[in-house]
């Protein structure tokens, strides 16, 4: 605690790449999650109740976030990959929201009272974090995972018949995708000092993906980006906070019209033959 | 080599593929004929486990492959190409044949995460495999355009690649001159030749009857799912029931050789 | 109350959740897409008849028209914004749009009310019809009538005229319609036009039947609207209609007889029941299952 402003914005634009990778992770096998958030929830709570009522540090806290969030990736990834774009997206939105009206009534950690007391978030903490998995996901992605990923991606049929096991890249995806997830749901519990169900809407799911809208969808450049702009650029136009949302909103739409891909995306990178 | 053993396939009520039975000879080029909607496709989808038999057997080897997953029967050794087009959008050419090697030069996550030696051992061979490849086929030159930056022609022959860099046994090619020209046909033809060569069993639908003619040492016609003919090429051409079946639909056989 | 007083609030309440799952699973049949801010044009809709009934002092009647009208034309202007100039090769880029179309005009109404809820007035006295000893609501039979009708109206437009036998050759197949000399961008805004509409209808119906709206009404209803037709089973009318109605008795039923421990997780038993639909049975109960095309 004790934290500056320009800290606190620090640690949040930390948190948020962090997130804005997990998406990341999970969407670059063409998997669309609207419900995030849930993942950040479950790592949230986990963590909270382990250090605010067990006692327990804060690092074996967030490994322990990301574990029961890697399972909850799991049980829910399982069933979805029978389910395709669309259907997928509308699943993993019903489960955001079935965690957050959980959390909201679950007695145990409060309900709507929220649970309060997680401290020891720091800008070290959340920077070496976010250098890690930054480094960790540039390799993933620079290998013949990363390209499985792509393949599964752009032509699932075609991946098949090349010899991917597809179950078991859109799994893992999906797993180290929810993994992170709960890794910065519990630093960012850390951080706020009090959590309830409202941190985990259905709106911060959509935070979450804007950050990939617009900073780039294809390469681990790009989320990084998006983070960085969305969660900076409210703390300059403060004086918009009411209009904030609008401002997502319309960006999202003009996104979709004029670039799609994002900001940063791959043929930045392409090399001229 | 493959046997087709009695398989059928049914799409709801609608028949696709009837009893048909006919087997695949090691080191053949075998094409695969017939007037469209003969059910030769899913012929190919049946032996690539993308589509589920409704009847009878397909075997490689001593294999059953009825239960086995599409990337299962990718490592047993079977490659296919696709009627439409189906390539990795925003990949450069030689990352596309790289995807073909993922199964031979693998390793895991851990090592691809935190970019062990391993890593580095085996991505330089399947680079080296891929440029290898596309130095077969004829793309080199175009190692690091992207896919779409590609020729149609050329798109076809990165297919191509990209299933061999999976180093199969049998490898599949579903159509693989459609919208070719002249040239770019005959550069297919070689390919073939250089592929069987090579030791590999190619299995291949076609329309272009020259082609299929001058190229096969084996012909298999289809006619609305059934078999109706199966053996060299010059018996088949001279087979009643294909001239029928062809003309019949205002196609012509006649290839004048 | 007793039960058949609660069932006929349950059908009521069923009839707005269906003419909305009605909108969205028009478009979804015709464009293979699916409209999130569909929800938002609901709760607009009732902000602009409040808007026009205490502001302008307008009837009712007038108010509930306009409304409805101004509704449809937003539903053209969703059309062009979010998916006729929406770049094509991006997965499900429309369906973003439209959750950030829906972000704006919520949030657009938040800060106009903000916030808090509005009240709005009384449409007429209520009165009450006795039926054998049962008092109901005149205010909901007449809202009831007006959803069935629609919807009965919209059967007879999809099955029984011209512009409906397009609508359904559309939303067969696109290309092929379109090579019959179909004006495929025509039907696709006339499809809009429709399933805005009767958002629209359902949002004035509500605002009337409930006396109060507010900014996050669009989200609610857009989420039990999706729950009806993934149900029912995305692309089919009868599925949208047979599912609103389910699940406006559902929810009536279970407010009245759920145990009071399990009341806040009401809304989260909508969604269990959506995954589970789309675990079993992804086409709903009347979709048809599609097999991909190699």
């Amino acid at each position: 605690m004790g934290e500056s402003y320009l800290g606190g914005i620090a640690i949040q634009i930390g948190i948020n790449m962090i997130l804005a990778l997990s998406l990341y992770i999970t969407f670059s096998t063409g998997q669309i999650s609207l419900g995030h958030a849930g993942f950040m929830a479950i790592g949230g709570y986990a963590g909270a109740i382990l250090t605010v009522q067990a006692g327990t540090s804060l690092t074996f806290a967030i490994v322990i976030a990301a574990l029961l969030a890697g399972l909850f990736g799991l049980l829910v990834g399982w069933p979805a990959l029978r389910l395709g774009g669309i259907f997928l997206a509308i699943a993993t939105l019903g489960f955001g929201i079935i965690v957050m009206v959980f959390f909201q009534n679950f007695p145990y950690t409060s309900g709507s009272m929220g649970m309060q007391g997680m401290v020891g978030t720091s800008i070290p903490l959340v920077y070496l974090l976010l250098s890690a998995i930054v480094f960790l996901t540039w390799q993933l992605m620079r290998s013949s995972w990363g390209r499985s990923f792509e393949a599964v991606r752009e032509d699932e049929i075609a991946a098949k018949t090349m010899g991917i096991n597809v179950t078991v890249v859109k799994l893992t995806a999906f797993i180290l995708g929810a993994s992170l997830a709960g890794i910065a749901g519990a630093l960012d519990a850390h951080y706020m000092y009090y959590i309830d169900s409202h941190n985990y809407t259905f709106g911060r799911s959509i935070e979450i993906l804007l950050f990939l809208i617009l900073g780039g969808s294809e390469v681990v450049w790009g989320p990084l980006l998006g983070a960085l702009i969305l969660t900076a650029l409210p703390e300059l136009l403060r004086f918009m906070a009411d209009y904030r949302m609008v401002v997502y909103g319309l960006l999202m739409m003009a996104m979709m019209i004029v670039r799609p891909q994002g900001i940063i995306d791959r043929k930045m990178f392409h090399k001229r033959r | 080599m493959l046997t087709f053993s009695g398989v059928s396939k049914y799409f709801g009520g609608m028949k696709a593929v009837s009893d048909v039975s006919f087997g695949i000879e090691q080191g053949a080029i075998h094409a695969l004929i017939g007037p469209n909607g003969a059910g030769k496709t899913t012929l190919f989808n049946l032996a690539t486990g993308l589509v589920r038999l409704s009847g009878g057997q397909v075997l490689f080897g001593e294999h059953p492959l009825a239960s086995l997953e599409p990337h299962q029967i990718c490592r047993l050794g079977i490659a296919r190409t696709f009627q439409n087009i189906r390539l990795f959008r925003g990949m450069t050419a030689i990352e596309t044949v790289a995807v073909g090697t993922n199964t031979r030069f693998h390793y895991d996550i851990f090592t691809a995460m935190l970019a062990l030696p391993r890593k580095r051992r085996n991505e330089k061979k399947a680079f080296d495999k891929a440029e290898e490849i596309l130095d077969f086929v004829g793309l080199k030159k175009k190692s690091n355009y992207l896919c779409y930056e590609l020729s149609y022609g050329e798109q076809r022959l990165l297919e191509i690649a990209r299933a061999l860099a999976t180093g199969p046994k049998l490898l599949l090619l579903d159509e693989p001159t459609a919208g070719m020209t002249e040239t770019e046909t005959e550069n297919v033809s070689d390919l073939i030749k250089s592929i069987s060569q090579k030791g590999i069993t190619v299995f291949f639908i076609e329309h272009d009857m020259r082609f299929v003619m001058g190229l096969s040492s084996k012909v298999t016609v289809l006619n609305f799912g059934t078999l109706i003919a199966n053996g060299p090429p010059q018996e088949v051409q001279n087979n009643e029931a294909v001239i029928q079946a062809y003309l019949g639909r205002g196609g012509a056989l006649n290839v004048g050789g | 109350m007793t039960i058949l007083q609660q069932c006929i609030n349950g059908l009521m309440l069923g009839s707005t959740y269906s003419l909305l799952a009605i909108g969205y699973t028009l478009v979804f049949g015709v464009l293979q897409m699916l409209n999130l801010a569909h929800g938002e044009v609901y709760m607009i809709a009732a902000f602009f008849a409040w808007a026009m009934v205490t502001m302008m002092k307008l009837p009712f009647f007038a108010a509930f028209i306009i409304a409805s009208l101004i509704a449809s034309l937003s539903g053209l202007l969703i059309e062009l914004l979010c998916f006729r100039l929406v770049n094509k090769d991006y997965p499900l880029a429309s369906l973003l749009s439209t959750i950030g179309l829906g972000i704006v005009l919520q949030n657009f109404a938040l800060v106009f009310s903000k916030g808090e809820m509005v009240r709005f007035p009384s449409a007429f006295h209520d009165f009450n019809i006795n039926i054998g000893g049962l008092a109901i609501s005149g205010v909901h039979v007449l809202i009831l009538s007006i959803g069935i009708a629609l919807m009965l109206s919209l059967q007879v437009l999809i099955f029984k005229t011209n512009i409906g036998k397009a609508l359904r050759a559309v939303a067969e197949n696109r290309v092929v319609a379109g090579m019959f000399g179909l004006n495929v961008n025509f039907i696709v805004g006339v499809t809009f036009v429709i399933s805005s509409g009767l958002a629209g209808v359902a949002g004035v119906l509500t605002a009337m039947a409930y006396h109060s709206i507010t900014p996050f009404m669009g989200v609610e209803m857009g989420l039990k609207g999706l729950t009806v037709i993934v149900l029912g089973g995305m692309g089919s009318l009868t599925g949208a209609m047979i599912g609103g109605l389910m699940l406006g008795l559902g929810e009536v039923l279970a407010m009245g007889y759920l145990p009071m421990c399990l009341i806040g997780y009401k809304d989260a038993i909508a969604f269990i029941m959506l995954i589970m639909v789309l675990l079993i049975k992804p086409s709903g109960l009347m979709g048809r299952s599609q097999e991909v095309k190699v």
